[in-house]
């Protein structure tokens, strides 16, 4: 069957009740996350993933993807009317949705932002309808050693892009991996670094670390933060008087398409994510766009770029998470962990032993997206009063949420302590500019890396010329020893610049 | 805190490093034993941990060559986010008593009248939803066996 059969088959999954129903629960869930100011996709994600355990895997992923594409959605909405972003790529949303709020352009701002995302989400999963299974072809042809190489390269580039600095992001990687060796040995069965504890012999739980280090840790982030949210300036949004003339419409579609193709492609790289893709959509339309002097100063342009490349981004991190089983942020980590929960293991072959699943999933996002446009511009009028919900109420629920959450994935109190400890080394870390998200991704992948590098190193007699002698991997580890030097490097210019000066 | 930070990183990984070493075989019989990862990583993370020390020293030796006087001041916002830490453990104690019901209403409710300082009715009110919540998605749909409490839920 070729794609455009396959994808038919997929609407035909997507179209079922429960997953309609998955669909629509999880873009609307989305979208009242994402308003929320800082708690974000992964926070969301891990809350609300215990929620999914009685569906089905199809249904659960749908509903979780739902959640994730209609956060960025959201995540527009508290920039625009209270300048703090609901999540990290909405930061560049801000930068004009604010000022628009300001001249009285509140509706306008959040109706362009609902264009885009519509723009960017519906160009990120054309590309993953095409990419996806391309993607998958080339994983097909990967061995150990190649998968091993990859996996390196992904958790270096993790570890370099998310956070200021790339050693602190390279720890944080490290400590991930070496996280995720405790508990029993895939290969020899042993058990390690459980400190004779019965409750480690298995390993730390996924759900609860993750609760703990994005859900917890906003609580800890809220409280050491007293100031609460205000709405300035806003008191009633309408739709009718949101809705875009048609010269304003023409004035965003093609940066915003511009943006979603970019954003889609930055989507692709792991680590990369959501905010790199906003941030460079908004630098591009600085350089080339029409509104480039005025950029800043309140332009639905600013939003529009922002919010396209943001969740075009967010799907694109779908296709290297389903073709090759790399995720390319931390909530597709977060995705990543509730699939392997699930029994799936997401890569190459999953394209073939579970067609109705993927192609279940990405129809419902054809589906999904449209519901996250229809219910973003059915909430604006309720949108002032959501706001106004004080960071004092939503505290007590997030944590009854982290508690019950915890609990419920192994009906364990062991869990419920994995959950608390998680969000205090999170909070601590996140205090000190450690960045949490290449913990989470590092555990997630470290497990398939030393299976694969064993693999690997057992069928070359031990010898590391392995990595070495197959063209792929040899090119992507050249590429991460170039990613590691690289700040070497540059030390090393500006050092013998500073010299000659 | 930077401080206290990497070196307990260090600590951790050198541990980590002894353990792949002396206890899980590092390399036998020309194959990586179960000691391999942690020990390649502990020792990456070692090196990168003693770059961040080394780096943070230098800037607190900086810092008190600027600053004559260098009181070290402690900080109550530091500790402020414990308090939710020390509520939630209580919370779990709680939990392990008298089940998810009560523990979940107590836990929303005592945060928002005595700490978030909201209306009792409101503070009363939003508990109330809070809990039938969980109660329907946790115990009703996903039949999730919690501790029970000597009410039976």
């Amino acid at each position: 069957m070729n794609n455009w059969e396959l994808l038919m088959q997929g609407f035909s999954v997507a179209f079922t009740f429960s997953n309609a129903m998955a669909a629509f629960i999880g873009s609307l869930l989305g979208i009242v996350v994402g308003a929320m100011p800082g708690i974000g996709a992964a926070a969301g994600i891990s809350m609300l993933l215990p929620m999914t355990f009685k569906m089905s895997p199809t249904a659960g992923i749908i509903m979780l993807a739902g959640i994730y594409y209609g956060n960025m959605y959201g995540g527009a909405y508290s920039a625009t009317l209270l300048n703090i972003p609901g999540d990290t790529p909405a930061v560049v949303t801000a930068l004009d949705g604010y000022q628009l709020t300001l001249k009285g352009k509140a509706g306008k701002s959040l109706a362009t932002g609902n264009y885009a995302s519509f723009i960017g989400g519906s160009i990120g999963i054309v590309f993953l309808t095409i990419f996806g299974p391309l993607l998958a072809e080339i994983g097909l042809k990967f061995g150990p050693a190649e998968v091993a190489a990859l996996i390196f390269l992904a958790l270096t580039s993790i570890g370099w892009l998310l956070g200021d600095d790339p050693v602190k992001g390279l720890v944080t990687a490290c400590l991930g991996i070496l996280l995720s060796t405790i508990g029993i040995d895939g290969a020899s069965g042993n058990a390690r670094y459980n400190f004779g504890s019965l409750n480690l012999i298995g390993g730390i739980t996924f759900v609860p670390l993750v609760i703990g280090m994005f859900g917890f840790s906003q609580v800890l982030e809220m409280i050491s933060d007293s100031k609460d949210f205000k709405v300035d300036g806003v008191k009633k949004l309408s739709i009718r008087e949101s809705m875009l003339s048609w010269a304003e419409f023409k004035e965003i579609f093609w940066p915003s398409v511009r943006s979603g193709v970019l954003g889609n492609f930055i989507g692709f790289l792991p680590g990369a994510g959501a905010t790199t893709g906003s941030f460079l959509a908004y630098i591009l339309e600085k350089r080339i766009g029409k509104k480039r002097h005025t950029l800043g100063t309140g332009e639905i342009t600013g939003v529009a770029v922002s919010e396209a490349a943001n969740n075009a981004a967010a799907v694109g991190s779908f296709a290297p998470l389903l073709s090759l089983g790399i995720p390319g942020s931390s909530t597709s980590a977060v995705l990543l962990g509730g699939l392997m929960m699930w029994g799936l293991r997401p890569g190459p072959l999953l394209f073939e032993s579970n067609p109705d699943f993927v192609w279940g999933l990405i129809s419902s996002m054809y589906f999904g997206n449209i519901l996250c446009l229809v219910a973003g511009m059915a909430v604006l009028p309720f949108l002032v009063s959501f706001l106004k919900i004080s960071k004092r109420v939503m505290i007590p629920i997030i944590m009854v949420i982290c508690l019950v959450g915890s609990y419920a994935v192994g009906n364990s109190i062991f869990d419920m302590g994995v959950m608390v400890t998680a969000g205090v080394v999170a909070f601590y870390l996140k205090k000190q500019a450690f960045p949490s998200s290449p913990v989470l991704l590092a555990f997630v992948l470290a497990p398939r890396l030393e299976v694969s590098m064993r693999q690997a190193l057992s069928i070359s007699q031990g010898s590391l010329w392995v990595f070495f002698e197959k063209p792929i991997s040899a090119v992507i580890l050249i590429c991460t020893f170039a990613l590691l030097l690289f700040p070497v490097i540059q030390k090393l210019i500006a050092f013998s610049k500073a010299r000659k000066n | 805190m930077e401080l206290a930070i990497n070196l307990i990183i260090f600590l951790l990984s050198g541990y980590w490093c002894q353990q792949g070493l002396m206890v899980y075989t590092f390399w036998n019989k020309n194959q990586p034993g179960s000691g391999f990862i942690p020990v390649i990583f502990s020792v990456i993370l070692m090196i990168f941990s003693c770059v961040l020390l080394i780096k943070e020293i230098k800037r607190i030796r900086m810092n008190h060559r600027q600053t004559s006087q260098t009181a070290s001041t402690f900080s109550l916002s530091r500790i402020r986010p414990l308090l939710p830490v020390v509520y939630t453990i209580a919370a779990i104690v709680v939990f392990r008593f008298a089940g998810v019901v009560v523990s979940m209403f107590l836990t929303s409710f005592i945060w928002l009248l005595f700490i978030s300082k909201v209306r009792l009715s409101k503070s009363l009110i939003i508990s109330v939803i809070v809990t039938l919540l969980v109660y329907l998605i946790f115990v009703v749909w996903l039949r999730i066996p919690f501790p029970r409490s000597i009410f039976g839920f």
